[in-house]
């Protein structure tokens, strides 16, 4: 089965993300996330299974960050959890200057600066990624490779809140993080009188920045008596309990197996006398034979029913997100199917030619364009299995540097499939500009509009220089 | 009741005590800033401002660093800015020459209008934000003749910011109008301009000979080279780094010269950019 199409961006995914322990190890459990894109082989795509307990794939995975000021403790606490967890064989105990001096990671390419460790508390098994700026973070999301599902917000109770706390927040919500946990750190250099007010003044800002003040968890303790084994009471059990508010409180992301039926099509043929075969990777979902499903892209769409399902030449009843599948399809003409389109259960997925998105332009270090993107230049989008190409508005900016990030959206001439938080690459010629990811999908431009206006603009700027 | 009462007495020496305390209280600051600032002042800075204030006489470009990406965004980083790009820019108002580069030692002792120096201010700053922050660099412009200036601050924050800007990129130009060419108009172009200076990086303003006057062993190459060099750049060779000969970045049929050129003979005087966080020459030590 002509499974094995090539898929550059899928590809760069993987090769990249080999490049750290951690990563690799997110590949195995990527289930669990909510990743659009697969990363995963065939190999490592057994769906964890609930009740066993003996190995780590079997938890699920999420990915959490300290966020804070850069006095306040965050490498300290991720070493102290590590130490801690480390007296339970369920982390390696990693030191402060291992974590501090974390070489940059390059990330499909791009440069990011996080360090990132893992462990294992009973429940759950965790990434744990640290960033120092807001760019790394976004930079973050935007690769996907760790998104974090929740965050760690440390604040030390000798300062408290400090006036770029609200930035961290902004942060945090601008990356789609729903729950935070707070750790009040340096309670051996504060009073108690001083903690309190730290938590109030918590409380307030995160109720101002739309979280839930009163019922985030906030933990008092000190860091560094965690890592220094003494005091156990503000130390040790501090992180502990830190934990277990982390385990508890942030929710653990619906796993793609829970998902409707999802797959872009890599892939169509007809074989003969029996009918129409379309193949790709499920991304999520399972879909048994007999299934009735949509397909849609490029402005089209029709209704079928699977009639079969096959994988490495052998037939199967049903498919799961992670299988590489062929699947023939019941009154759809070959002619019809394309690469670029994809099929889903009905009713779940949209098409759509305009979506905002955040964006990564690559520096050119990073092997991206020296020019910056202006308004209503024309780029290559690479997504799932289909491009497109589409006209750039840029938000508030005249223009986005190479090396920066931003909102731009997107104008395509043709409706595909698209969704929230679906990641895609940018391209222009021969080179890959930058990297994004849907943050909302708008409602739909008439081409022939879209077309016009861009006449209009070129007209404007030849007119300009005609009055001369 | 108790409070009135016990006000009234106290009025006096309290409105004393309120200001005294206030005064005492900022000396603590500036004092714990100080040694904050000492503490930190290893750390390096790769973030920051650069804020311009300008008509189209004068401009005053600073940069100022911190370490983080969250500072820079934050409110309290971009009042100090705000301060420190005033205080420069009247420091220098004075001034005849026609470009002034101030560096961080230069820019530290200057004396603000109320009290102290601008490091005293940026230090204020360091204890408030707990990161280290610095002054970097400063440029002061000022157009000769009838030349007139314009400038362009990255990212801009709309149409409306006119004399104070503050972003990740900023340039200043000084153009040479032609005899033709009307304010308004200039005005656009300069913004153009300063846009494609931020965007291309040009390191030289260059010079710009018409094509067909070219002619000098390979005309057409020549010609290739200048017109086409950001896509010269994509195959391999080498990008341009002349101002007018660089294509030009709002319309990548002409390049820069041949814009010019077509609206009348504008000339580029001269320009600056700063990039926030760019590496300088010679800032080893």
């Amino acid at each position: 089965m002509a499974a094995y199409m090539i898929r550059p961006f899928l590809e760069a995914t993987k090769m990249s993300t080999k490049s750290s322990l951690l990563i690799k190890y997110a590949n195995k459990v990527l289930k669990t996330q909510q990743l659009n894109i697969s990363v995963y082989s065939k190999l490592c795509a057994t769906p964890p299974a609930a009740g066993k307990k003996t190995f780590a794939r079997d938890k699920p995975h999420l990915n959490i960050g300290t966020i804070g000021h850069v006095d306040h403790g965050k490498t300290t606490l991720t070493a102290a959890i590590t130490k801690v967890l480390a007296g339970e064989k369920k982390a390696d105990f990693k030191e402060y200057a291992d974590i501090d001096n974390a070489p940059e990671e390059r990330k499909r390419g791009i440069t990011i600066n996080a360090a990132t460790v893992e462990y294992e508390t009973g429940a759950r098994h965790y990434g744990h990624v640290d960033c120092p700026g807001h760019a790394d973070y976004i930079k973050n999301m935007i690769t996907g490779t760790t998104q974090m599902d929740g965050a760690i917000l440390v604040v030390a109770a000798t300062d408290g809140t400090m006036p770029q706390t609200r930035e961290h927040l902004l942060l945090s919500k601008q990356i789609g993080i729903k729950r935070l946990v707070v750790f009040v750190n340096k309670a051996d250099a504060a009073d108690t009188e001083m903690q309190e007010l730290v938590e109030m003044e918590i409380r307030e800002l995160l109720t101002e920045f739309g979280f839930n003040g009163d019922e985030t968890p906030i933990i008092i303790g000190s860091a560094l008596k965690a890592l220094e084994g003494s005091d156990p009471d503000i130390g040790e059990e501090k992180v502990k309990e830190l934990l277990e508010a982390v385990d508890t409180y942030i929710q653990t992301p619906e796993r793609d197996l829970d998902k409707p039926f999802f797959m872009p099509i890599d892939s169509c043929f007809s074989i003969p006398g029996r009918g129409t075969v379309i193949s790709g990777k499920v991304e999520r979902g399972v879909v048994k034979k007999g299934d009735e499903c949509e397909i849609m892209g490029y402005d089209k769409k029709w209704k079928s029913t699977i009639t079969g399902i096959e994988m490495f030449k052998k037939s199967l009843d049903r498919g799961e997100a992670g299988d590489q599948m062929g699947a023939l399809i019941k009154g759809v003409k070959r002619d019809d199917m394309r690469r670029g389109l994809c099929i889903g259960k009905p009713g779940t997925m949209e098409m759509h030619n305009r979506f905002e998105a955040q964006i990564y332009l690559l520096s050119k270090d990073e092997g991206g364009r020296e020019k910056p993107v202006t308004p209503f230049s024309q780029v290559i989008t690479f997504c799932n299995t289909w491009s497109q190409p589409a006209l750039l508005e840029i938000e508030g900016k005249d223009l986005l540097m190479p090396g920066e990030d931003g909102k731009l959206v997107f104008n395509m001439f043709r409706k595909m499939v698209l969704e929230n938080n679906q990641r895609f690459t940018i391209r222009d010629g021969q080179v890959t500009m930058g990297y994004g990811v849907i943050s909302k999908v708008l409602p739909d431009r008439d081409p022939e509009e879209l077309e016009n206006t861009r006449k209009t603009l070129k007209k404007q700027r030849k007119a300009t220089e005609e009055n001369y | 009741m108790q409070n009135s009462y016990y006000g009234k007495g106290a009025c006096a020496s309290r409105s004393n005590f309120i200001s005294w305390a206030k005064k005492w209280l900022l000396e603590e600051a500036q004092k714990e800033g100080w040694t904050r600032a000492t503490k930190l002042q290893s750390r390096p800075m790769s973030q920051g401002l650069i804020a311009l204030l300008a008509n189209n006489q004068q401009a005053t470009m600073i940069e100022v660093n911190c370490e983080t990406d969250f500072v820079a965004k934050n409110e309290k980083f971009v009042s100090m800015v705000t301060k420190l790009v005033e205080e420069c820019s009247g420091y220098l108002q004075g001034s005849q020459e026609s470009e002034v580069y101030l560096s961080k030692a230069e820019l530290d002792q200057i004396k603000t209008a109320e009290h102290g120096t601008l490091a005293d201010i940026v230090s204020l700053n360091i204890g408030n934000l707990g990161e280290n922050m610095a002054l970097r660099r400063g440029v002061f412009m000022q157009a000769t003749d009838n030349n007139v200036l314009s400038c362009y601050v990255h990212p801009s924050g709309g149409a409306d910011a006119r004399s104070l800007m503050l972003g990740k990129y900023g340039a200043v130009l000084e153009l040479v109008p032609s005899s033709l060419s009307q304010e308004s108009s200039l005005q656009d172009l300069g913004r153009d301009l300063c846009q494609h200076i931020v965007g291309m990086n040009p390191q030289t303003v260059g010079e710009y000979s018409p094509p067909l006057q070219i002619e000098h062993s390979s005309p057409s190459e020549q010609h290739d080279q200048g017109y086409r060099s950001d896509s010269g750049s994509e195959e391999g060779g080498e990008s341009q780094t002349q101002l007018l000969l660089q294509e030009f970045l709002l319309d990548s049929s002409m390049c820069v010269g041949e814009m010019l050129e077509a609206r009348g003979g504008v000339g580029v005087a001269r320009f600056k950019r700063f990039a926030c966080g760019e590496e300088l020459e010679g800032e080893g030590e």
